[in-house]
């Protein structure tokens, strides 16, 4: 274990970076697609991950840059995540690409075994490569060659050591701030607002730093990571299937989906079976009237803070409604406790399925009343319309996901391009709006809500009376890594599981909220938006602190 | 100018300002519920502002290290103006004990007096939300101030008089013919002025937690204690004098004109029944709409000025007043 990485900062030596490969020149010969991939990387082809439906590619640490930007442009992949995770010889880096629907999604990885770990960046041409890139330098170490931003991401007080090397106990952060700089914005008339991180309402905590001129924002910057709580590290060592608690409260406005994407990562790292269709239906059901409650509080948010507050009661009502479905099933107005690997932590009820189905069909309707009252009140839909404006060509370049993805007019969501449990061989509504304004995001969330009650219905009927209940012990002939991807109610949820098969502990967890793309996207929402029109656009994209900080 | 001998003019100014003292903390309770219910909540009782004031006039005051001493002053001040605008408003007898030509343009002054103190202990903390809420509230101010001079002027037009007990008295004196259309028009243009002068929706949420959308409530975020008491008592003073002036003006009738027992308290009740019912309507209009994009309210300005305009262009041009 590299336990003597210096933090990269000022401590480090000065000394010159190791040369590092010359990156592949692109050849014009066009083979097939994985081929290609083999030529690039100068070794074995890709091989496949256990049920995961994923092929799995090794790298040299000198084809990481031009493997990624290979997938990137000739692939026509996207990234899902990028992460680090320690091992014998150095830091492991992976990342997983999806390519179109259909398609199997590639898990890069490479070994930086020379120590200091380095690798070159992959900014700019990878804008959403930023925020990870940033994460596992202060996290693991790992120097990114090149990279125009090294600032910090989460960390405020700068470690001797870096945390996801060292145990946190044995080298505690040094009583010194982490160098961080706004980019400053010069010119007459240009000043500066400080938002935060403690806000005049009871929120969750971030900083904001708007350069404006007179109310027109010029420009933004976020500053997070102030509920940063080290909950990958907390996963390591434990039993897996404990981990579904830790992992529904990440964000607890989707635990669910948490849970769901955590089990299923570790399902498949543990080599675990099908799962039994009612299982999955039941599964299904709960993400579903939790993706109901969710956005409805999404709407209940956007109208509280264009100041129609009995217009936002209504909302709230109907959200409570479908949390008192929710709690029905599960007995956790949250779900929380409800998932377990490989299967249900307990069985759902098998009485009055059906007038909770009513149930929440009931709220649909009334979600899209509700829409149709708001777009009778000028003053609301004013406010709504032309408002934080995410372009297609943004949400493309960051690789949003989920409602504002859509409201933008990204076709993407894992339910149906990448279906799992109860939505294999289910159909499936994605609605997509086109202006990516506050008013589509709201339309989209509408729309989603009455598709969600519309699953939900579908998933209680097939969910029939299978037992529920999860094997009492887990196989133990998986590949000892796995991933689950989920669209939670922000759109897709990645849960990475690396498990020490012998003793049958986790290694490693990296969880990448859908949050953590989606928060770039409030930086090019604001822009050229008035002040007061912020907090709108925040709300309307929905961004999740304690699923971006961990 | 009164015909009140000086004990009586000493009784009526002071029954003024303790009556506006007093019942401003009560509208505010008032609309509150109103808007609470249209929230389907319960909402705090009528006197839970009474209760806040006391909570804060208890509490020790913190001043901002940037704070120049200024705000020790400033907010005093414009209590002060807001307390010394009172007799210029009618309130329940007539004539006012201290009314002069012109005092309704005083008001004004008065009024605007409070606003700058407000925004100059919202700079003084050196906070940045102080000086956006305070550049945000002097800009409403300049576009609602000239408007409500004009609005004085339609409202004077008839009875050839800025001065409040004149306007009163005349419009009494018309029975139902007072209510004309260009009286009816000033007084839309009025109502209109009253949302932003009062910071209600749709100009200011009084109930916001955003700060960056705030108005007013981003001037006294730095306050707490006494200062944010008088702050906040002030405020309900002014809703309370604008929504009087309203109805004063819209509905003359019932004022006492002498001082026996009946004829005041009769006076008196139908100017809380006034009062109510405004502040009633009111809420229910805070309820149906959504707060405005900040850029839009200088919309709400230009109709509040043209409705003033053409209530003055009825009286004078077509003589229709």
């Amino acid at each position: 274990m590299s336990r003597t990485i210096p933090f990269e900062g000022d401590d480090a030596p000065k000394s010159a970076p190791a040369p590092l490969p010359p990156r592949r020149r692109s050849d014009g010969e066009r083979g097939s697609e994985e081929e290609r991939w083999v030529l690039g990387a100068g070794r074995a082809g890709p091989t496949e991950l256990g049920r995961s439906g994923l092929w799995e590619l090794g790298v040299p640490p000198g084809w990481w840059r031009a493997t990624s930007l290979d997938l990137l442009t000739a692939g026509a992949h996207r990234i899902s995540s990028l992460w680090a995770e320690r091992d014998p010889k150095g830091v492991l880096l992976r990342a997983l690409w999806l390519g179109e629907a259909g398609t199997r999604g590639i898990l890069v990885r490479t070994l930086l075994d020379a120590p200091p770990p380095r690798v070159e960046s992959l900014l700019p041409e990878l804008s959403p490569a930023l925020y990870f890139e940033r994460e596992i330098a202060e996290m693991f170490g790992v120097e990114f060659h090149a990279s125009p931003d090294p600032r910090p991401l989460l960390l405020h007080y700068r470690h001797a050591l870096p945390p996801m090397i060292a145990a946190p106990d044995r080298a505690p952060p040094l009583d010194e701030r982490s160098r961080f700089d706004f980019a400053p914005v010069e010119g007459e008339g240009v000043y500066e607002v400080p938002v935060g991180p403690v806000h005049a309402g009871i929120i969750e905590p971030g900083h904001f730093r708007f350069q404006v001129v007179g109310e027109e924002i010029l420009d933004l910057e976020v500053r997070l990571g102030y509920t940063h709580k080290g909950t990958e590290r907390l996963f390591e060592g434990l039993d897996p299937r404990r981990g579904t608690q830790l992992a529904s409260s990440i964000s607890g406005d989707h635990s669910v989906a948490g849970a769901v994407a955590y089990a299923t990562a570790v399902e498949h790292a543990l080599g675990h079976p099908p799962l039994e269709r009612p299982t999955e239906m039941r599964r299904g059901a709960l993400l579903e009237v939790e993706r109901m409650a969710h956005l409805l509080g999404d709407i209940a948010g956007i109208v509280l803070d264009v100041g129609y507050a009995a217009g936002a009661a209504q909302a709230n009502v109907l959200r409570n409604e479908a949390y008192t479905v929710l709690e029905e099933l599960t007995g956790s107005r949250l779900g929380r406790g409800a998932v377990a690997v490989g299967g249900l932590a307990r069985p759902l009820p098998r009485e009055g399925l059906r007038p909770l189905a009513a149930r929440a069909d009931a709220v649909a309707k009334a979600t899209v009343a509700l829409l149709r009252h708001l777009e009778e009140r000028p003053s609301v839909m004013d406010r709504v319309r032309g408002t934080g404006v995410v372009s297609k060509e943004v949400a493309r370049a960051l690789e949003l996901v989920g409602p504002v993805a859509r409201a933008s007019g990204l076709d993407r969501d894992v339910r149906r391009d990448r279906p799992y449990g109860a939505y294999r061989g289910t159909e499936l509504r994605v609605t997509h709006g086109s202006t990516g304004d506050v008013e589509a995001r709201l339309r989209v969330k509408v729309d989603e809500v009455v598709e969600a009650s519309r699953l939900f219905g579908t998933f209680l009927r097939r969910s029939g009376e299978a037992p529920a209940v999860p094997p009492a012990e887990p196989p133990r002939d998986g590949p000892g890594f796995g991933v689950g991807l989920v669209e939670a109610p922000r759109g897709e949820l990645l849960f990475a599981v690396s498990l020490d098969l012998e003793r049958g502990k986790l290694s490693r967890v990296h969880v990448r909220e859908p949050s953590y793309l989606n928060w770039p996207a409030i930086e090019y929402a604001v822009h050229g938006n008035i002040l007061p029109d912020f907090p709108l656009c925040n709300k309307s994209l929905n961004l999740s602190y304690s699923g971006f900080d961990r | 100018m009164s015909g009140w001998g000086e004990a009586q003019t000493a009784a009526l100014l002071l029954s003024e300002v303790l009556l506006a003292l007093g019942l401003g903390p009560l509208l505010i309770g008032l609309v509150r519920r109103v808007k609470s219910r249209s929230q389907r909540r319960t909402g705090p009782g009528l006197l839970q502002p009474y209760r806040d004031l006391a909570k804060q006039l208890g509490k020790g005051t913190v001043y901002s290290e940037t704070s120049s001493g200024l705000t020790r002053y400033s907010t005093w001040i414009g209590f002060g103006a807001l307390l010394a605008a009172v007799p210029f408003v009618p309130w329940f007898f007539l004539p006012s004990p201290i009314g002069f030509s012109g005092d309704l343009i005083v008001l004004v002054g008065l009024l605007a007096l409070s606003r700058f103190m407000t925004a100059v202990t919202a700079l003084d903390a050196g906070s940045t939300f102080g000086g956006m809420g305070s550049t945000r509230d002097m800009w409403l101010g300049a576009l609602f101030e000239p408007t409500f001079l004009l609005v004085i002027f339609a409202w004077g037009a008839p009875s050839g008089s800025t001065q409040a007990s004149a306007i009163v008295l005349h419009g009494a004196s018309l029975g139902l013919t007072h209510l004309s259309p260009a009286l009816l028009l000033a007084s839309a243009a009025f109502a209109v002025l009253l949302l932003a002068e009062t910071g209600r929706l749709p100009v200011d949420n009084p109930a916001t937690h955003l700060e960056l959308t705030m108005v007013h409530e981003a001037m006294v975020l730095e306050l707490g204690g006494r200062d944010l008491a008088l702050i906040d008592w002030g405020k309900s003073v002014r809703f309370l004098l604008l929504l009087e002036l309203f109805v004063a003006v819209l509905l003359p009738w019932g004022d006492a004109l002498s001082l026996g027992l009946a004829s005041l308290a009769l006076a008196l009740g139908l100017l809380v029944a006034k009062l109510f019912g405004a502040s009633l309507l009111l809420g229910n209009l805070e309820t149906r709409v959504a707060k405005w994009r900040l850029f839009r309210v200088g919309d709400l300005a230009v109709l509040s000025w043209v409705l003033a305009l053409g209530s003055i262009s009825l009286t004078y041009l077509v003589g229709v007043g």
